[in-house]
């Protein structure tokens, strides 16, 4: 790679790691995965960072690798999620802000993984229907049933997971 | 119920700080890409012997594989040159003082893990073997050393202590460098050479550590 396009290319990552870190965390619930899969799609940017970079947007092809990589994840049966009768992380008497966010990342892990995916790309990288269908790999149509669902069951997750209501992983 | 972004961005709260930069994705980036390089000469190679006749019908169709991309980076303190054969020739200025942090990113750049430190000299004992195909000195250029990256074991790195040195009317200083193991390794902060007496540039082998001195 030429020197300019290795000063282009450290600036672009220096500026996408912690947002895509932040894509990846949401998508897996693991701050260290969502770390290792980051360094995987930059160092496949690398890669292609001509042929990318000419063609299409850096941020869709840094996200349709972490999203590909984590939804074929859990497909592999030893790392696919398993249930457990309790939420480990689950806080007692924190502050209302650490209670609130375990709350929603309790309920977020509950949600189907392909559903998981549509609603982060929707709702927190603001991405289209059309780009969200392109980045998983699916129609739109399906890109709208899913946001549909996971909208519906993480509705009903957190509502199962209020800190005043029953223990969360009975939903 | 607060919105879905709302609810996705309370998620992410108390994140941990980045344990890389764009130095270590560019050093990984450089190694997947020699290694793919590798991967394709050896499956050209196994082509050729399977298929002799063939590759002898097409002598002079068949080229050699394109040139690696080469490159420079100069500051005022040091250059380093990035060769065509994988290798990579580095000059430090002793007249400026170093800053670490920018040499060692850049020679990762070039896909040559390394750590380099200011004041303090790490090492691993016992040390990797193999330097002496690593880092090469140059007899008529004491600054420069020529680095071959391939040439370092896997779970290796190059670590380079730069010292300032002063001892009565003598000042000068000294970069060293030497191969320590990725996971283990220690520090210390005195500098490893004893000075060979004389004054100028010069290059010393002391062991496991090779050494770039310029006092006077």
């Amino acid at each position: 790679m030429r020197a300019d396009a290795v000063e282009e290319f450290t600036a672009y990552v220096a500026a996408c790691s912690p947002r895509m870190r932040r894509t990846a965390f949401l998508m897996c619930g693991d701050w260290q995965k969502a770390e290792d899969e980051v360094q995987t799609a930059l160092v496949k940017l690398y890669l292609s960072w001509d042929r990318v970079r000419a063609r299409q947007s850096l941020d869709s092809f840094v996200r349709t690798t972490l999203v590909r990589a984590l939804i074929d994840e859990r497909r592999r049966p030893w790392r696919r999620e398993q249930s457990r009768a309790v939420v480990p992380d689950r806080a007692t008497a924190a502050s209302m802000a650490v209670e609130d966010r375990l709350t929603v990342r309790a309920a977020l892990a509950r949600v189907p993984q392909r559903q998981r995916a549509v609603l982060v790309l929707r709702f927190y990288d603001d991405c289209d229907v059309a780009e969200t269908a392109r980045m998983i790999g699916c129609s739109e149509g399906t890109v709208k049933s899913q946001t549909a669902r996971g909208l519906a069951r993480l509705r009903e997750l957190l509502a199962i997971c209020e800190p005043s209501s029953a223990d969360c992983s009975e939903g | 119920m607060p919105d879905v972004n709302t609810m996705l961005r309370t998620a992410i709260g108390e994140e941990p700080p980045l344990g890389f930069d764009a130095a270590d994705i560019v050093a990984r980036g450089q190694r997947a890409r020699r290694w793919r390089r590798t991967a394709i000469a050896g499956l050209g190679v196994a082509g050729v012997a399977a298929g002799t006749a063939l590759a002898l019908s097409l002598t002079g169709v068949l080229r050699a594989a394109p040139a690696r991309s080469t490159g420079m980076i100069q500051t005022t303190a040091f250059t380093l040159v990035e060769h065509a054969n994988g290798t990579a020739t580095l000059t430090i200025n002793p007249n400026v003082l170093l800053e670490p942090r920018t040499l060692q990113s850049d020679l990762r750049r070039d896909g040559i893990p390394a750590m380099v430190i200011t004041g303090r000299f790490c090492s691993s004992h016992p040390s990797p073997a193999g330097l002496n195909r690593v880092v090469t000195g140059q007899e008529s250029s004491p600054d420069t050393m020529t680095i071959n990256p391939a040439a370092m074991p896997p779970a290796t790195e190059l670590s380079f202590g730069y010292f300032r040195l002063s001892s009565g009317q003598v000042t000068g200083q000294e970069t060293v460098a030497t191969l320590i193991n990725t996971n283990s390794y220690t520090c210390e902060s005195t500098a490893p050479v004893v000075w060979p007496p004389g004054e100028g540039h010069r290059v010393v082998v002391h062991g496991d550590i090779v050494a770039s001195i310029t006092t006077g």
